[in-house]
Protein backbone atom coordinates (compact mmCIF):
# COMPACT_ATOMS: atom_id res chain seq x y z
CA UNK A 1 0.00 0.00 0.00
CA UNK A 2 1.35 3.52 -0.81
CA UNK A 3 -0.22 5.76 1.50
CA UNK A 4 -1.20 5.49 5.05
CA UNK A 5 -4.75 3.68 5.55
CA UNK A 6 -7.35 6.04 5.23
CA UNK A 7 -8.73 7.60 8.58
CA UNK A 8 -12.43 6.82 9.73
CA UNK A 9 -14.11 7.41 12.99
CA UNK A 10 -17.27 6.90 14.54
CA UNK A 11 -19.60 9.66 15.99
CA UNK A 12 -22.94 9.96 17.77
CA UNK A 13 -26.53 8.57 16.41
CA UNK A 14 -28.05 11.41 14.53
CA UNK A 15 -31.60 11.57 12.62
CA UNK A 16 -32.29 15.16 10.19
CA UNK A 17 -34.15 15.13 7.40
CA UNK A 18 -31.83 14.24 4.14
CA UNK A 19 -31.97 17.03 2.00
CA UNK A 20 -29.13 19.57 1.17
CA UNK A 21 -28.53 22.43 -1.17
CA UNK A 22 -25.89 23.32 -2.70
CA UNK A 23 -24.55 26.23 -5.08
CA UNK A 24 -21.53 26.23 -6.70
CA UNK A 25 -21.84 29.09 -9.09
CA UNK A 26 -23.80 32.29 -9.21
CA UNK A 27 -25.04 33.12 -12.74
CA UNK A 28 -22.72 36.67 -12.57
CA UNK A 29 -19.69 33.73 -12.35
CA UNK A 30 -20.84 31.19 -14.00
CA UNK A 31 -21.30 33.92 -16.73
CA UNK A 32 -17.29 35.06 -16.20
CA UNK A 33 -16.33 31.15 -15.86
CA UNK A 34 -18.01 30.31 -19.58
CA UNK A 35 -16.98 33.61 -21.07
CA UNK A 36 -14.33 35.52 -19.51
CA UNK A 37 -14.30 39.03 -19.47
CA UNK A 38 -17.44 39.32 -21.73
CA UNK A 39 -20.21 41.58 -21.03
CA UNK A 40 -24.05 39.92 -20.69
CA UNK A 41 -27.45 41.84 -22.16
CA UNK A 42 -30.81 39.45 -20.96
CA UNK A 43 -32.85 38.76 -23.82
CA UNK A 44 -36.76 38.51 -23.07
CA UNK A 45 -38.33 35.50 -24.50
CA UNK A 46 -41.16 34.76 -22.01
CA UNK A 47 -39.97 31.39 -21.43
CA UNK A 48 -39.12 29.58 -18.46
CA UNK A 49 -35.00 29.17 -19.43
CA UNK A 50 -33.29 32.47 -18.46
CA UNK A 51 -31.42 33.82 -21.59
CA UNK A 52 -28.42 35.96 -21.94
CA UNK A 53 -26.42 37.66 -25.04
CA UNK A 54 -22.86 37.42 -24.83
CA UNK A 55 -20.76 40.32 -26.26
CA UNK A 56 -18.69 38.14 -28.45
CA UNK A 57 -22.07 37.00 -29.96
CA UNK A 58 -22.38 33.63 -28.26
CA UNK A 59 -25.59 32.98 -25.72
CA UNK A 60 -25.85 31.77 -21.95
CA UNK A 61 -28.78 29.80 -20.81
CA UNK A 62 -29.68 29.15 -17.59
CA UNK A 63 -32.40 26.35 -16.75
CA UNK A 64 -33.35 23.83 -14.18
CA UNK A 65 -34.03 20.24 -14.23
CA UNK A 66 -36.16 18.00 -11.89
CA UNK A 67 -35.01 14.65 -11.20
CA UNK A 68 -37.02 12.48 -9.01
CA UNK A 69 -35.09 13.75 -6.00
CA UNK A 70 -33.39 16.64 -6.91
CA UNK A 71 -33.63 20.24 -8.49
CA UNK A 72 -30.57 21.11 -10.88
CA UNK A 73 -30.05 24.72 -12.04
CA UNK A 74 -27.51 24.46 -14.45
CA UNK A 75 -25.91 27.23 -17.36
CA UNK A 76 -24.95 26.72 -20.85
CA UNK A 77 -22.81 28.80 -22.81
CA UNK A 78 -23.05 28.68 -26.84
CA UNK A 79 -20.79 29.83 -28.92
CA UNK A 80 -22.07 32.50 -32.19
CA UNK A 81 -22.39 29.49 -34.25
CA UNK A 82 -25.04 27.57 -31.88
CA UNK A 83 -22.35 24.85 -30.22
CA UNK A 84 -22.04 24.09 -26.49
CA UNK A 85 -19.17 25.89 -25.13
CA UNK A 86 -19.69 24.27 -21.73
CA UNK A 87 -21.49 23.32 -19.18
CA UNK A 88 -21.70 24.58 -15.15
CA UNK A 89 -24.17 23.52 -12.46
CA UNK A 90 -25.30 26.38 -10.68
CA UNK A 91 -27.30 24.79 -7.88
CA UNK A 92 -28.47 21.36 -6.48
CA UNK A 93 -31.07 20.82 -4.35
CA UNK A 94 -31.57 17.49 -3.25
CA UNK A 95 -34.55 15.59 -0.76
CA UNK A 96 -35.07 12.14 -0.40
CA UNK A 97 -38.07 12.49 2.46
CA UNK A 98 -35.79 10.02 3.84
CA UNK A 99 -33.46 10.68 7.12
CA UNK A 100 -29.72 10.45 7.72
CA UNK A 101 -29.02 7.15 9.79
CA UNK A 102 -26.10 6.16 12.04
CA UNK A 103 -23.85 3.05 10.04
CA UNK A 104 -25.07 0.48 11.82
CA UNK A 105 -21.94 -1.28 10.11
CA UNK A 106 -19.36 0.87 11.90
CA UNK A 107 -18.42 -1.48 14.29
CA UNK A 108 -16.83 -3.06 11.61
CA UNK A 109 -14.15 -1.10 11.97
CA UNK A 110 -13.82 -1.62 15.55
CA UNK A 111 -10.30 -1.72 16.31
CA UNK A 112 -9.42 0.12 13.26
CA UNK A 113 -10.30 3.49 13.98
CA UNK A 114 -7.27 6.19 14.57
CA UNK A 115 -9.13 9.02 15.68
CA UNK A 116 -11.19 9.89 18.72
CA UNK A 117 -14.92 10.51 17.61
CA UNK A 118 -15.47 14.19 16.51
CA UNK A 119 -18.56 16.09 16.58
CA UNK A 120 -20.92 15.41 13.81
CA UNK A 121 -20.44 17.67 10.76
CA UNK A 122 -24.22 18.86 10.12
CA UNK A 123 -22.58 19.63 6.06
CA UNK A 124 -23.83 17.26 3.74
CA UNK A 125 -20.66 16.79 1.72
CA UNK A 126 -18.95 13.57 0.27
CA UNK A 127 -22.19 11.47 -0.46
CA UNK A 128 -20.71 8.36 -1.66
CA UNK A 129 -22.86 5.70 -3.27
CA UNK A 130 -25.78 5.34 -6.34
CA UNK A 131 -24.78 7.20 -9.03
CA UNK A 132 -26.33 10.25 -9.41
CA UNK A 133 -27.35 10.11 -12.97
CA UNK A 134 -26.90 13.70 -15.29
CA UNK A 135 -29.29 12.87 -17.79
CA UNK A 136 -31.32 15.25 -16.55
CA UNK A 137 -29.24 17.72 -17.37
CA UNK A 138 -27.96 16.11 -20.75
CA UNK A 139 -31.52 16.25 -21.83
CA UNK A 140 -32.08 19.63 -20.67
CA UNK A 141 -28.64 20.39 -23.27
CA UNK A 142 -30.43 19.06 -25.82
CA UNK A 143 -33.47 21.18 -25.23
CA UNK A 144 -31.41 24.19 -25.19
CA UNK A 145 -29.75 23.12 -28.70
CA UNK A 146 -33.54 22.86 -30.06
CA UNK A 147 -34.40 26.69 -28.84
CA UNK A 148 -31.12 27.65 -30.01
CA UNK A 149 -32.32 26.67 -33.84
CA UNK A 150 -36.09 27.62 -32.72
CA UNK A 151 -35.35 31.07 -31.18
CA UNK A 152 -32.52 32.43 -31.60
CA UNK A 153 -30.26 31.53 -34.34
CA UNK A 154 -31.86 34.26 -36.30
CA UNK A 155 -31.99 36.91 -33.94
CA UNK B 1 -5.18 32.24 5.87
CA UNK B 2 -4.47 34.23 3.34
CA UNK B 3 -6.54 36.69 1.85
CA UNK B 4 -6.27 34.87 -1.73
CA UNK B 5 -6.39 31.47 -0.54
CA UNK B 6 -10.33 31.03 -1.28
CA UNK B 7 -12.51 27.34 -1.69
CA UNK B 8 -14.38 27.27 -4.57
CA UNK B 9 -16.54 24.26 -5.51
CA UNK B 10 -17.49 23.48 -8.99
CA UNK B 11 -20.01 20.55 -10.62
CA UNK B 12 -20.39 19.61 -14.26
CA UNK B 13 -22.45 16.44 -15.80
CA UNK B 14 -19.36 14.65 -16.89
CA UNK B 15 -19.08 10.59 -16.58
CA UNK B 16 -22.54 10.19 -16.89
CA UNK B 17 -22.76 11.42 -13.67
CA UNK B 18 -22.57 15.14 -11.89
CA UNK B 19 -18.98 15.38 -11.23
CA UNK B 20 -18.20 17.90 -8.01
CA UNK B 21 -14.83 19.21 -7.29
CA UNK B 22 -13.94 21.22 -4.44
CA UNK B 23 -10.50 23.17 -4.10
CA UNK B 24 -9.08 25.40 -1.41
CA UNK B 25 -5.98 27.66 -2.48
CA UNK B 26 -4.62 30.13 -4.50
CA UNK B 27 -6.38 30.56 -7.78
CA UNK B 28 -8.85 27.56 -7.36
CA UNK B 29 -10.78 27.89 -10.05
CA UNK B 30 -7.81 27.54 -12.52
CA UNK B 31 -7.04 24.81 -10.62
CA UNK B 32 -10.59 23.09 -10.90
CA UNK B 33 -10.64 24.10 -14.40
CA UNK B 34 -7.55 21.85 -14.75
CA UNK B 35 -9.02 19.18 -12.91
CA UNK B 36 -12.14 18.99 -15.33
CA UNK B 37 -9.64 18.94 -18.36
CA UNK B 38 -8.34 15.87 -16.85
CA UNK B 39 -11.55 14.22 -15.62
CA UNK B 40 -12.51 14.76 -19.82
CA UNK B 41 -9.48 13.26 -21.36
CA UNK B 42 -10.12 10.15 -19.20
CA UNK B 43 -13.80 10.38 -20.47
CA UNK B 44 -12.63 10.89 -24.30
CA UNK B 45 -10.25 7.78 -24.08
CA UNK B 46 -12.42 5.39 -22.00
CA UNK B 47 -15.92 6.06 -22.45
CA UNK B 48 -18.03 3.19 -24.04
CA UNK B 49 -20.21 5.84 -25.69
CA UNK B 50 -17.39 7.53 -27.62
CA UNK B 51 -16.81 5.63 -30.78
CA UNK B 52 -13.09 7.17 -31.02
CA UNK B 53 -12.34 6.10 -27.48
CA UNK B 54 -9.69 3.72 -26.64
CA UNK B 55 -12.03 1.32 -25.39
CA UNK B 56 -13.26 0.84 -29.48
CA UNK B 57 -9.63 -0.01 -30.18
CA UNK B 58 -9.12 -2.31 -27.84
CA UNK B 59 -12.19 -4.05 -28.98
CA UNK B 60 -10.60 -4.35 -32.26
CA UNK B 61 -7.01 -5.69 -31.02
CA UNK B 62 -5.45 -2.03 -31.45
CA UNK B 63 -2.99 -1.65 -28.67
CA UNK B 64 -0.44 0.57 -30.07
CA UNK B 65 -2.25 3.81 -30.04
CA UNK B 66 -3.89 3.44 -26.51
CA UNK B 67 -3.79 6.92 -24.05
CA UNK B 68 -0.82 6.15 -21.23
CA UNK B 69 -3.84 6.69 -19.17
CA UNK B 70 -5.54 3.38 -20.65
CA UNK B 71 -2.40 1.47 -20.33
CA UNK B 72 -2.28 2.34 -16.45
CA UNK B 73 -6.01 1.61 -16.22
CA UNK B 74 -5.61 -1.82 -17.82
CA UNK B 75 -2.74 -3.10 -15.65
CA UNK B 76 -3.81 -1.84 -12.67
CA UNK B 77 -7.05 -3.42 -13.42
CA UNK B 78 -5.08 -7.09 -14.45
CA UNK B 79 -3.91 -6.62 -10.47
CA UNK B 80 -7.91 -6.26 -9.21
CA UNK B 81 -8.54 -9.05 -11.79
CA UNK B 82 -5.76 -11.18 -9.74
CA UNK B 83 -6.49 -9.85 -6.43
CA UNK B 84 -10.31 -10.82 -7.10
CA UNK B 85 -9.55 -14.10 -8.68
CA UNK B 86 -11.14 -13.15 -11.82
CA UNK B 87 -14.67 -11.56 -10.41
CA UNK B 88 -13.43 -8.09 -11.35
CA UNK B 89 -12.84 -8.40 -14.97
CA UNK B 90 -12.76 -6.15 -18.42
CA UNK B 91 -12.38 -8.21 -20.86
CA UNK B 92 -15.01 -9.98 -19.40
CA UNK B 93 -16.91 -6.78 -19.96
CA UNK B 94 -15.99 -6.63 -23.92
CA UNK B 95 -13.11 -4.25 -22.40
CA UNK B 96 -15.65 -2.13 -20.97
CA UNK B 97 -13.68 0.19 -17.85
CA UNK B 98 -17.14 1.64 -16.63
CA UNK B 99 -16.04 -0.13 -13.51
CA UNK B 100 -12.89 1.03 -13.04
CA UNK B 101 -12.29 3.96 -15.34
CA UNK B 102 -14.41 6.67 -13.50
CA UNK B 103 -12.05 6.13 -10.00
CA UNK B 104 -8.99 6.99 -11.66
CA UNK B 105 -10.29 10.07 -13.43
CA UNK B 106 -11.46 10.96 -9.67
CA UNK B 107 -7.49 10.39 -9.25
CA UNK B 108 -6.03 12.19 -12.11
CA UNK B 109 -8.12 15.62 -11.00
CA UNK B 110 -6.86 14.75 -7.39
CA UNK B 111 -3.39 15.13 -8.91
CA UNK B 112 -4.50 18.06 -10.86
CA UNK B 113 -5.47 19.73 -8.14
CA UNK B 114 -2.36 19.07 -6.35
CA UNK B 115 0.15 20.36 -8.19
CA UNK B 116 -1.87 23.43 -8.86
CA UNK B 117 -1.11 23.81 -5.10
CA UNK B 118 -3.83 23.46 -3.35
CA UNK B 119 -3.91 22.98 0.26
CA UNK B 120 -7.19 20.88 0.44
CA UNK B 121 -9.80 19.33 -1.94
CA UNK B 122 -12.12 16.85 -2.87
CA UNK B 123 -13.57 15.12 -6.16
CA UNK B 124 -16.71 12.83 -5.95
CA UNK B 125 -18.08 10.97 -9.70
CA UNK B 126 -21.25 10.30 -8.19
CA UNK B 127 -20.21 8.20 -5.20
CA UNK B 128 -16.65 7.69 -6.40
CA UNK B 129 -14.95 10.50 -4.03
CA UNK B 130 -11.87 11.04 -3.19
CA UNK B 131 -10.80 13.67 -0.51
CA UNK B 132 -7.04 15.48 0.81
CA UNK B 133 -5.75 17.98 2.71
CA UNK B 134 -5.94 18.58 6.63
CA UNK B 135 -9.33 18.66 7.34
CA UNK B 136 -11.73 16.09 8.06
CA UNK B 137 -14.49 15.71 6.14
CA UNK B 138 -17.79 14.51 6.66
CA UNK B 139 -18.78 11.05 4.61
CA UNK B 140 -21.96 9.94 3.77
CA UNK B 141 -23.27 6.97 1.89
CA UNK B 142 -26.25 6.71 0.11
CA UNK B 143 -29.00 3.58 0.74
CA UNK B 144 -32.03 3.73 -0.73
CA UNK B 145 -33.80 6.56 0.37
CA UNK B 146 -31.39 7.34 3.31
CA UNK B 147 -27.94 8.99 3.49
CA UNK B 148 -25.95 7.36 6.35
CA UNK B 149 -22.99 9.13 8.02
CA UNK B 150 -20.24 7.08 8.16
CA UNK B 151 -17.70 9.12 10.03
CA UNK B 152 -14.87 11.90 9.08
CA UNK B 153 -12.62 10.89 6.70
CA UNK B 154 -9.29 12.95 5.73
CA UNK B 155 -7.10 11.69 2.55
CA UNK B 156 -8.67 9.26 1.97
CA UNK B 157 -10.50 7.82 -1.20
CA UNK B 158 -14.14 6.37 -1.29
CA UNK B 159 -16.52 3.92 -3.60
CA UNK B 160 -19.90 2.56 -3.08
CA UNK B 161 -21.37 0.18 -5.31
CA UNK B 162 -25.38 -1.36 -4.98
CA UNK B 163 -25.85 -4.74 -6.38
CA UNK B 164 -28.84 -3.74 -8.90
CA UNK B 165 -27.99 -4.32 -11.90
CA UNK B 166 -24.04 -6.21 -11.35
CA UNK B 167 -24.04 -9.57 -12.81
CA UNK B 168 -21.62 -12.29 -13.38
CA UNK B 169 -21.45 -15.51 -14.75
CA UNK B 170 -20.00 -17.21 -11.49
CA UNK B 171 -22.25 -15.85 -9.29
CA UNK B 172 -25.72 -16.70 -8.77
CA UNK B 173 -27.43 -13.37 -6.11
CA UNK B 174 -25.06 -10.87 -4.95
CA UNK B 175 -24.77 -11.31 -1.03
CA UNK B 176 -25.25 -7.58 0.15
CA UNK B 177 -27.09 -4.59 -1.48
CA UNK B 178 -24.33 -2.45 -1.56
CA UNK B 179 -20.49 -1.97 -0.39
CA UNK B 180 -18.42 0.69 0.09
CA UNK B 181 -14.47 0.42 -0.14
CA UNK B 182 -11.57 2.75 1.40
CA UNK B 183 -8.20 2.70 -0.17
CA UNK B 184 -5.38 4.54 -0.97
CA UNK B 185 -6.72 5.48 -4.45
CA UNK B 186 -9.85 5.62 -5.86
CA UNK B 187 -8.80 3.34 -8.60
CA UNK B 188 -8.57 0.55 -6.34
CA UNK B 189 -11.82 1.34 -4.62
CA UNK B 190 -13.95 1.96 -7.81
CA UNK B 191 -12.99 -1.67 -9.06
CA UNK B 192 -13.00 -3.30 -5.64
CA UNK B 193 -16.29 -2.66 -5.22
CA UNK B 194 -17.31 -5.15 -7.70
CA UNK B 195 -16.02 -8.30 -6.68
CA UNK B 196 -16.78 -7.21 -2.69
CA UNK B 197 -20.34 -6.99 -4.12
CA UNK B 198 -20.63 -10.75 -5.62
CA UNK B 199 -18.82 -12.28 -3.09
CA UNK B 200 -19.36 -10.34 0.31
CA UNK B 201 -17.93 -13.22 2.50
CA UNK B 202 -14.96 -13.31 0.55
CA UNK B 203 -14.47 -9.63 0.64
CA UNK B 204 -12.17 -8.34 3.03
CA UNK B 205 -9.80 -10.96 1.61
CA UNK B 206 -9.69 -9.34 -1.76
CA UNK B 207 -9.74 -5.95 -0.12
CA UNK B 208 -6.13 -7.13 2.00
CA UNK B 209 -4.37 -7.82 -1.27
CA UNK B 210 -4.67 -4.62 -2.61
CA UNK B 211 -4.56 -2.46 0.80
CA UNK B 212 -8.21 -1.73 0.86
CA UNK B 213 -11.05 -2.16 3.53
CA UNK B 214 -14.63 -3.16 2.83
CA UNK B 215 -17.83 -1.96 4.66
CA UNK B 216 -21.06 -4.23 3.42
CA UNK B 217 -24.21 -2.21 3.61
CA UNK B 218 -26.63 -5.01 4.42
Amino acid sequence: MRAGWPAFIAAPLVVIPAAHATTYLTVEKAQQVLFPGAKFAPVELKRKERIWRAADAGWFVVDEVLGKHELITYAVGLDPQGRVRGVEVLDYRESHGGEIRDAQWRAQFAGKTVRDPLQLDRDIRNISGATLSCRHVTDGVKRILALYESELRNR
Amino acid sequence: MKASCVTARRARPLLGTLLEISARGRRADAAIDRAFRAVERVHRAMSRQEASSDIARLRSGHRAALDPWTRRVLERAEEIRQASEGLFDCAFCDYSLDGIAKGFAVDRAIDCLREAGMVAGSVNAGGDLRVFGDEWQPLHVRSGASLIYAGNIRDAAVATSASAGLVHPRVVKPGARGVTVFAADCMTADALTKPCLLEPQRADEFASRVGAQVLRIE
